[in-house]
């Protein structure tokens, strides 16, 4: 299904400018925050259930990288790769970054999104509706992703926010459900 | 005979979906008199994966709504496989560990044995039973001391409300969200298509059976390889439930079961009070909680200004116009003209 | 070895009065069958017109030695279909039940289950036993390794298994015959008439899929479950039904027949049954387990 054009992207400009400079070490920070995770709740690593070791390959349209992701608990461990690198995963979800990151702090609902075609799937979808109901059992912050708590917390989750949201106006993203 | 709900309001109970332990804090918040779920696996309606709850989930689940005067109903409604009828047996068994205040079922197996070992638990005829007629419905709260049966989406209120004058049990009534065209627990369409069904796996028209393909400028949306529904570019897809589809028959393309659209009866809250109706249900387990709270929201208060003797079908209307944003609805087979 | 019995299941389309003397009429003289269940299981708005023909049929049928059981509706919902499910339940004659209604007034007396009531497993069986059931014919999506185990769990039952024709995959409340042609259910003008075996739903791209039956959902496909008796013998299996088309539904026993006493193979049934104008290809996926529309050994 093809994606509609345009929406919540990041101007073309910026998309060119970005595959010159260097990747920064998202991947292992990322696993980091995973692996973290699955000692706080074990309880999301449990629901997904067998679909934890499946690979999920994240594509934002608008950035040069893909994301893999294996969320299987203490050995999860996610990738940045160039998008031409990028492995066949058995689930792909892709779709503007801006969209991508909605998903996770729950801004968008995943059935909407895809509905109205800001979002793709391909491959196995039983996996991304494990994800997707997870991540919603979830309910992460950006500050508890990055493993922060206390008043720290707060603060960075109503930076993140209020930066977000004035990212998706500016990016003309669908409006959040 | 098992004790009586304890949060039962004078006027209609609304009876709210949770997925998810987070949906269920949800609903209990938004001021849901009572909550349903289910264990993640095959013995309830809405076995999709990352859905339900772990008996330890169910337990945490029961204390929360109940420190909060919710009450918890546990739906194990599919039919037991044969010989595998313990994993039926074990839920109800783990739901009346839980402290739950009532067990959904349609099965006779798991009503027999639920009726027999724990005759404390109310038991509730889940509409996968699809029961009727008053001598279905008598029959099985003579049989298993069923209290309440949550009635199939296939009857008028005019016919609700003659049963209710015909029986002796609460009736529970769907009055928001996904809604069945054929009747509940009778319909092997999804498993004709794909081989899973509600009956034998708990789901209907499984997303792993689901392909989107692009032909041309149009997409196809397919059920196990079936064509369900077509889109033009540009336009809104849709997913492709069996019963929702466009098919061609009599020389004519059309939605032939129904139209996509999903049920709500907000406004004739107040005639399925005055048929005697017990309990509202709004349908959506696979739902986010943010759906969950709002839509809650809308009807608590619905039923609230109903209580005070007003008319809330207007407050509802706008409260629930966000939440289908464009998509279509139905009252169903409430008024007769459905049919 | 118990010899594997034949029924003619009810017969789900609306079917004329005059259709149904001259189809049941050969039935008697010629099938080769034990058991035939009548009565309109379908709709309650056709009862006004084919109840004129039930005493003639039944007294015809049990002239030619078979064993009459009158089946009720599947989906109650009137007074009048109520009323029918009552009269039915109160006969001498054996009764298949297709409806929890319809079990509340006939238990304690003998009755056959019909593929309409719901029996996955063997808790459920035993449950009916208990309350007088001596045959069962199980929902059709049940694979036959649950039948099995339900057989092997209920020795003294009688297991059916529908084995010919377009499967009953759903009933609603609402009438697609009607709404296909732009009418409502209380005043369809009986237009199911017009299709003896239901009418055909195809998708977008025409491919077949299901066929409509008033508020009846039926495959397209046509059932043909092509077992030998050793094998059904071997998974508890007592009886086959085979449900009417219009097509020669003698000559659709005769076959059935000559499987189980091995004068044929499963092939050659098979090629018989495909030569003949059925309205849809054979399907038999549901007993492994598999998409009832597909043939099993593709």
């Amino acid at each position: 299904m093809a994606l509609k054009p345009e929406r919540g992207q990041f101007p073309p400009v910026l998309q060119t400018a970005m595959r010159f400079l260097p990747p920064p070490p998202l991947g292992m920070f990322l696993t980091h925050a995973v692996r973290r995770l699955s000692t706080q709740r074990p309880d999301l690593f449990e629901r997904l259930g067998a679909y934890k070791r499946a690979q999920f390959i994240v594509d934002p349209v608008d950035l040069p990288y893909v994301f893999k992701l294996v969320p299987n608990g203490e050995h999860a461990f996610v990738e940045m790769l160039p998008k031409a690198k990028a492995p066949q995963g058995d689930a792909k979800i892709t779709g503007p970054l801006i969209v991508l990151l909605g998903l996770i702090d729950g801004t968008y609902d995943g059935d909407a999104m895809f509905f109205s075609r800001d979002l793709v799937i391909e491959g196995d979808t039983d996996a991304v509706l494990a994800l997707r109901n997870t991540m919603e059992e979830a309910d992460l912050t950006p500050a508890e992703l990055i493993g922060l708590n206390g008043q720290l917390r707060d603060v960075v989750d109503r930076c993140a926010n209020s930066t977000l949201a004035n990212l998706r106006k500016v990016l003309d993203a669908p409006q959040a459900g | 005979m098992a004790s009586n709900l304890t949060n039962i309001p004078q006027s209609m109970e609304l009876v709210c979906p949770a997925g998810t332990p987070a949906a269920l804090k949800a609903a209990v918040d938004a001021g849901a008199h009572s909550v349903y779920c289910g264990f993640r696996n095959e013995t309830n309606a809405r076995n999709f994966p990352g859905l339900n709850f772990s008996v330890k989930e169910l337990r945490d689940g029961v204390r929360y709504a109940h420190q909060r005067g919710t009450n918890v109903l546990v739906a194990v409604n599919t039919f037991a496989r044969a010989g595998d009828v313990g994993i039926w047996t074990k839920a109800v068994d783990d739901i009346a560990a839980c402290g739950a205040d009532a067990i959904i079922a349609a099965d006779l197996a798991v009503l027999d044995y639920a009726h027999k070992n724990h005759p404390q638990v109310r038991l509730h005829l889940s509409v996968q039973a699809a029961a009727a007629t008053p001598e279905a419905i008598n029959f099985y709260a003579q049989t298993f001391g069923v209290q309440r049966v949550v009635l199939p989406r296939v009857m008028s209120v005019e016919e609700i409300e003659k049963l209710n004058k015909e029986i002796s049990v609460e009736t529970e009534v769907f009055v928001f969200g996904g809604l069945c065209v054929m009747t509940e627990g009778r319909c092997a369409l999804s498993s004709y298509a794909t081989g899973k069904s509600p009956n034998l796996t708990g789901v209907c028209s499984p997303p792993g059976d689901v392909s989107y393909d692009e032909e041309g400028d149009k997409l196809y949306a397919r059920l196990g390889g079936f064509t369900i529904d077509g889109f033009e570019a540009g336009e809104n897809a849709g997913y492709p439930t069996l019963c929702k589809g466009r098919f061609n028959a009599n020389d004519e393309t059309s939605y032939l079961f129904e139209d996509p659209v999903s049920l709500n009866a907000a406004a004739l809250l107040p005639r399925l009070r005055a048929a005697g109706v017990t309990a509202l249900k709004i349908e959506g387990r696979q739902r986010g909680k943010a759906y969950i709270s709002q839509v809650v929201k809308a009807f608590r208060q619905a039923v609230d200004v109903l209580d005070a003797g007003g008319n809330a079908e207007a407050e509802v209307s706008a409260m629930l116009n966000a939440m289908t944003e464009g998509g279509r609805e139905t009252t169903g087979a409430y008024k007769k003209i459905w049919r | 070895m118990q010899k594997i019995e034949l029924a003619l299941g009810p017969s789900f389309f609306n079917w004329s009065v005059d259709y149904l003397h001259d189809f049941y009429a050969r039935i008697a003289d010629e099938a080769p069958v034990e058991r035939v269940y009548i009565g309109e299981v379908i709709c309650g708005k056709r009862m006004p017109f084919n109840d004129k023909a039930w005493p003639q049929v039944i007294e015809r049928l049990e002239r030619g030695g078979k064993q009459v059981v009158f089946s009720t509706i599947a989906l109650p919902v009137t007074k009048r279909d109520r009323v029918s499910i009552h009269d039915l339940c109160e006969l001498d004659m054996l009764v298949e039940v297709n409806d929890m209604a319809a079990l509340a007034q006939r238990a304690g007396k003998p009755f056959a289950v019909g593929p309409f009531f719901n029996v996955y497993n063997e808790g459920a069986a035993q449950a009916l036993i208990e309350r007088g059931m001596e045959t069962l014919c199980p929902p059709v999506e049940l694979p036959l390794a649950s039948v099995a185990t339900i057989a092997k769990a209920c020795p003294d039952l009688t297991m059916e298994m529908f084995a010919f024709g377009r499967l009953p995959l759903a009933v609603s409340g609402r009438c697609y015959h009607a709404r296909a042609h732009k009418l409502h259910k209380d005043s369809c003008q009986f237009v199911c008439d017009k299709d003896l075996d239901g009418m055909d739903v195809d998708t977008l791209d025409n491919q077949q899929f299901l066929a409509a039956n008033g508020i009846q959902t039926l495959s397209h496909s046509v059932q043909a479950l092509t077992l030998s008796a050793e094998e059904w013998h071997a998974q508890g299996i007592g009886r086959l039904r085979l449900s009417p088309h219009d097509i020669d539904m003698v000559q659709v026993a005769r076959d059935y027949r000559a499987l189980l006493d091995g004068e044929i193979d499963s092939s050659e049934l098979e090629a018989r049954l495909k030569a003949m104008p059925l309205p849809g290809a054979l399907a038999n996926g549901y007993i492994a387990g598999k998409p009832g529309h597909v043939w099993a050994a593709d």
